[in-house]
C-alpha cells in the first residue's frame, strides 16, 4: 500500500481527488515560489522607477557642478538605481527568464537613465537641439531646403520628417518634440538590440545582459532629437536583418580558414581541445520572396539614411563591406547599392556643401595625428572636475572593451562562435582615421560598435556552466553598481553646460524682438539657445571663432576694442552681442579661448563706453555699440 | 483569424482614423502629438512588415519603427525636392500606404485561411 502525504498526516484525501504526489507538490511549490519572486521583482522595479522619478524631479539645477548631474542627485535616486540593479539581477537568477519581466526592467531602466534631463530641465537641453528645431522651422515655413545655408540642408531627410511631425501635431516648434526624444529613441532601439543579442547567443540570460549592458554603458548621448539618433535606429534595424535573415552561418568558402583559425586557437590554448563549434541560433528561415522583401527593406533603410545623415551611411558601408567581404552576409549587392546611393546623393544633392568643403575633408583623411588630436587631445581640457569626467569616460570605455576581450576569449574557449558580431564590433573603427568628425569620431565609433561589444562583455560576466546559481545575480549586482555609478558621471557629466534656464531663453527672445532681420547676432561661445527660428534671417557668428590675438591675453580695454572693431565691420545691419549664463558655464567647464572667456568679454563690455547694454536679466545680457563706439572704432 | 493576423489590421485602421481625427483638431495637445508620433513611427512600417509574415516577431518589431521613419523620410523628401511640399499631402500618402497595407494583409490572411480549408 502506498502512503500518501494526507494519509501519513492522518487525514483522508477528499473523495474524487487523487492525492498529489510529493514530486508534483515540490514542482508546484517551486513554480509558486518562482512566480512570487518574479512578482516581487516586478513590484521592485516599478517602485524603483517611481522613486527615481520622484527624486530626480526635485533636483535643483543650480546645484549641478562641473561633475555633472551626480552632484545634485538626492539619496533617493541612488537608492532607486540600487533597487533596479538588484531587481534585474534577481530576475536573471533562473535560466528560464520571464520575457515580459526582463522587458519591464529594460524599459524602466531606459526611462530612468535616459529620461533624467527630461524630468529636470525647464527648457530643452543641448544647443544643437535648438539648431535642429531651427532647420525644421525653415523647412516648415518655406517648404524647401536651401543647400547653400549649411551642411544640415545638404542632408535634410530627418529635418523634413520633423517638419512633417511638427506641422501635423500643430506645434509651433520642433522643440515640442524634443522633451522625451532620448527615451523614445532608446526604446525604439530595444527590439533591434534584442534581435542582435539573440543572434549572438541561444542563452536568454546572456542576451538580456547584453542589452542591459548596452543601456548602462551608452553614455555618448546621441539620442536627442537629431539625425544621428534616427540614423542609428536605421543602422540597428539593417544589422538585425543581416545577422538573422541574410547571414551566412557556415561559409563553405571559409572552411579552410576556419580550420586554420581553430588550430591557432588551440595552439594558443585559447580554445579547449575537443570542444565542438557552437554557433548561435540558426538563422531564421526565410522564403525567397521574404528574402527579396527584406533586401528591399535594407535598401529603403540605407536610402533614408543617405539623405539624412553624413556619417551613418559610411558606418553602414564599412559594416557591409566587411560582412560581405568575409562571407558572413549573403546580400552581396548591398555594399554596391550603398555606394551608388552615396555617390548619387553627394553628386546631385550635396554638391553645395562639398564644393566648399571637399578639399579640407580630403586633407583630413588618413591624418592619424589630427584625428587623435581632435578626438582625444581636444577633449582633455576644461575645469579640474570636468577633466575627471573625461578621464572616467576613457576608463569606462576601456573597461567595456576589456570585458569584451575577456568575453571573446571565453567564448572561443567554449567553442562559441559569432563572427558577424566580431566583425560589426570592429568595422566602425575603420572610419577613425578617415575623418575627425569635429572631434567626435571616436565617440561615434564607440556608439556603433557598442551593441556587439556589449554581447562579448556580457559573455565575460556570465559564470561558467555548473557554477552556483547565485553567482550570476551577485556578479550582475556588483557590475551594475560599477557601470551605473560610471554612467551618472559619463552621461550626465556635461549637464551644467548643456542645460538652459528660462531666463536665458527670454533673453534670446528679446534679442529676436529687437534685432531687424539681416542683423549680425554674436555670441562668445556656441552654447546659446538660439536659431530655433529665423535660422536664415540673421547672420550668426561666434567671437570664439572670429577673434585672434597674438601674444599674451589682452587687457579688458583691448578686448572691448577688438569686439567693437569686429561689430563695426558688419555693414549689412546692426550688430548685437548676447552673453548668457550657459556661455559662461561652457567656458568654465569645457575651457575658453586663450584670449579670454565669456565672462571676460562681458566684464570688458560693461566697463567700456563703446557699448550700451540693451537688455539684462539674471542669465542674459545684450550689448550693442554705443554712439561713441560706432564713432571711435576704426 | 489569429490575433497576430488581425491585430496589425486593427492597429493600422484605428491609427489612420485617429491620425485624421487628430489632424483635424484645431489646437495642439499632448494627445495629438502622441497620435502623430505613433502614426509616423509605427503605421507605414507595420503596413509593409505585416505582409512579410516573418517567423521572428522580434525582428518584425525591430523593423517596424525603422521602416516607418524611412518611408516617412522618403515620401516627405520627394515632396520637398519636387517642390510639392505639403504636410497634408504627405500625411494623405502615408495614410494611404497604411490603409493599403492593412487591406492587403487582410486579403492575404483570407487567402491563407481559404487555402488551409481547401487543403
Amino acid at each position: 500500500m502506498r502512503i500518501t502525504p494526507s494519509a501519513a498526516a492522518g487525514t483522508a484525501p477528499l473523495p474524487g481527488l487523487a492525492a498529489p504526489r510529493p514530486a508534483a507538490v515540490r514542482a508546484i511549490t517551486r513554480t509558486l515560489r518562482r512566480r512570487g519572486l518574479d512578482a516581487l521583482c516586478g513590484a521592485l522595479i516599478l517602485a524603483a522607477a517611481a522613486l527615481w522619478i520622484d527624486s530626480v524631479r526635485d533636483v535643483d539645477i543650480r546645484r549641478i557642478t562641473d561633475l555633472g548631474l551626480v552632484a545634485a542627485l538626492p539619496l533617493g535616486a541612488f537608492v532607486a538605481l540600487g533597487m533596479a540593479t538588484a531587481s534585474f539581477a534577481l530576475t536573471l537568477r533562473h535560466p528560464n527568464v520571464s520575457t515580459p519581466l526582463a522587458l519591464l526592467h529594460l524599459v524602466a531602466l531606459v526611462v530612468m537613465l535616459h529620461g533624467a534631463t527630461s524630468l529636470i530641465d525647464d527648457e530643452p537641453a543641448f544647443n544643437v537641439v535648438w539648431r535642429h528645431a531651427g532647420v525644421t522651422d525653415y523647412v516648415m515655413t518655406t517648404g524647401t531646403v536651401n543647400p547653400d545655408i549649411d551642411a544640415y540642408f545638404n542632408w535634410p531627410g530627418f529635418f523634413i520628417l520633423t517638419a512633417l511631425a511638427t506641422h501635423t501635431a500643430g506645434l509651433e516648434s520642433a522643440l515640442g518634440l524634443s522633451g522625451w526624444a532620448p527615451v523614445g529613441f532608446e526604446l525604439l532601439y530595444l527590439p533591434a538590440l534584442v534581435v542582435i543579442a539573440r543572434a549572438f547567443t541561444a542563452d536568454r540570460r546572456l542576451a538580456w545582459i547584453a542589452v542591459w549592458l548596452f543601456y548602462v554603458t551608452n553614455w555618448v548621448g546621441q539620442d536627442y532629437l537629431s539625425p544621428q539618433a534616427m540614423g542609428y535606429l536605421l543602422y540597428l534595424a539593417m544589422v538585425a536583418v543581416i545577422l538573422t535573415s541574410l547571414s551566412r552561418r557556415t561559409a563553405p568558402y571559409l572552411a579552410e580558414w576556419r580550420e586554420r583559425g581553430t588550430r591557432l586557437l588551440l595552439r594558443l590554448r585559447i580554445r579547449r581541445p575537443g570542444v565542438a563549434l557552437d554557433e548561435a541560433e540558426p538563422a531564421a528561415e526565410v522564403t525567397p520572396r521574404q528574402r527579396a522583401a527584406l533586401l528591399l527593406i535594407c535598401v529603403v533603410l540605407i536610402a533614408a539614411t543617405v539623405g539624412s545623415h553624413q556619417l551613418t551611411p559610411w558606418m553602414m558601408l564599412a559594416s557591409l563591406l566587411l560582412l560581405v567581404g568575409l562571407r558572413r552576409c549573403t546580400a552581396r549587392g548591398l555594399p554596391l547599392i550603398t555606394i551608388v546611393l552615396l555617390v548619387a546623393w553627394m553628386t546631385y544633392l550635396a554638391t553645395a556643401y562639398l564644393d566648399g568643403h571637399l578639399k579640407p575633408l580630403l586633407g583630413q583623411t588618413l591624418d592619424v595625428q589630427q584625428a587623435l588630436a581632435a578626438n582625444v587631445g581636444g577633449r582633455l581640457q576644461g575645469s579640474h572636475d570636468h577633466l575627471l569626467v573625461v578621464r572616467l569616460r576613457i576608463v569606462m570605455t576601456a573597461l567595456v572593451w576589456l570585458l569584451a576581450i575577456v568575453g571573446a576569449v571565453r567564448a572561443a574557449r567554449r567553442g562559441a562562435s559569432s563572427p558577424g558580431h566580431l566583425i560589426l564590433a570592429l568595422a566602425p573603427a575603420m572610419l577613425t582615421v578617415l575623418q575627425p568628425y569635429g572631434g567626435e569620431m571616436l565617440m561615434r565609433v564607440y556608439l556603433f560598435s557598442l551593441p556587439f561589444v556589449a554581447c562579448y562583455a556580457a559573455q565575460a560576466l556570465m559564470p561558467s556552466p555548473g557554477r552556483r546559481a547565485w553567482l550570476l545575480p551577485l556578479v550582475l549586482a556588483a557590475g551594475g553598481a560599477i557601470f551605473l555609478a560610471g554612467f551618472l558621471f559619463t552621461r550626465y557629466g556635461n549637464e551644467r553646460a548643456t542645460l538652459f534656464t528660462p531666463s536665458e531663453v527670454r533673453a534670446v527672445d528679446r534679442l529676436y524682438a529687437m534685432a531687424q532681420p539681416g542683423s549680425l547676432l554674436l555670441a562668445v561661445s556656441p552654447n546659446v539657445p538660439w536659431k530655433q527660428r529665423h535660422y536664415a534671417d540673421y547672420r550668426y557668428q561666434l567671437l570664439s571663432r572670429q577673434l585672434q590675438f597674438d601674444g599674451p591675453p589682452p587687457s579688458s580695454a583691448q578686448l572691448a576694442t577688438a569686439v567693437a572693431r569686429y561689430m563695426k565691420r558688419n555693414r549689412t545691419g546692426r550688430a548685437y552681442l548676447i552673453v548668457t549664463r550657459s556661455q559662461k558655464v561652457y567656458d568654465d567647464v569645457l575651457g575658453a579661448p586663450k584670449w579670454g572667456s565669456s565672462t571676460d568679454v562681458e566684464r570688458a563690455l560693461e566697463r567700456s563706453p563703446r557699448f550700451s547694454k540693451m537688455f539684462d536679466n539674471r542669465d542674459g545680457r545684450i550689448f550693442v555699440l554705443s554712439q561713441r563706439g560706432r564713432r571711435r572704432a576704426p | 483569424m489569429s490575433m497576430r493576423t488581425w491585430s496589425p489590421v486593427v492597429i493600422l485602421a484605428s491609427s489612420a482614423l485617429a491620425m485624421l481625427e487628430g489632424v483635424a483638431a484645431p489646437d495642439p495637445s499632448p494627445l495629438r502629438t502622441a497620435v502623430v508620433v505613433w502614426f509616423l513611427a509605427v503605421c507605414p512600417g507595420l503596413a509593409a512588415i505585416g505582409l512579410l509574415r516573418l517567423k521572428d516577431p522580434w525582428l518584425e518589431v525591430a523593423l517596424v519603427p525603422a521602416l516607418s521613419l524611412a518611408i516617412d523620410v522618403i515620401v516627405a523628401g520627394i515632396l520637398v525636392y519636387a517642390g510639392l511640399w505639403s504636410a497634408a499631402a504627405a500625411i494623405i500618402i502615408l495614410v494611404a500606404i497604411s490603409v493599403s497595407g492593412a487591406l492587403a494583409q487582410d486579403a492575404v490572411a483570407d487567402r491563407l485561411a481559404h487555402r488551409g480549408q481547401v487543403s
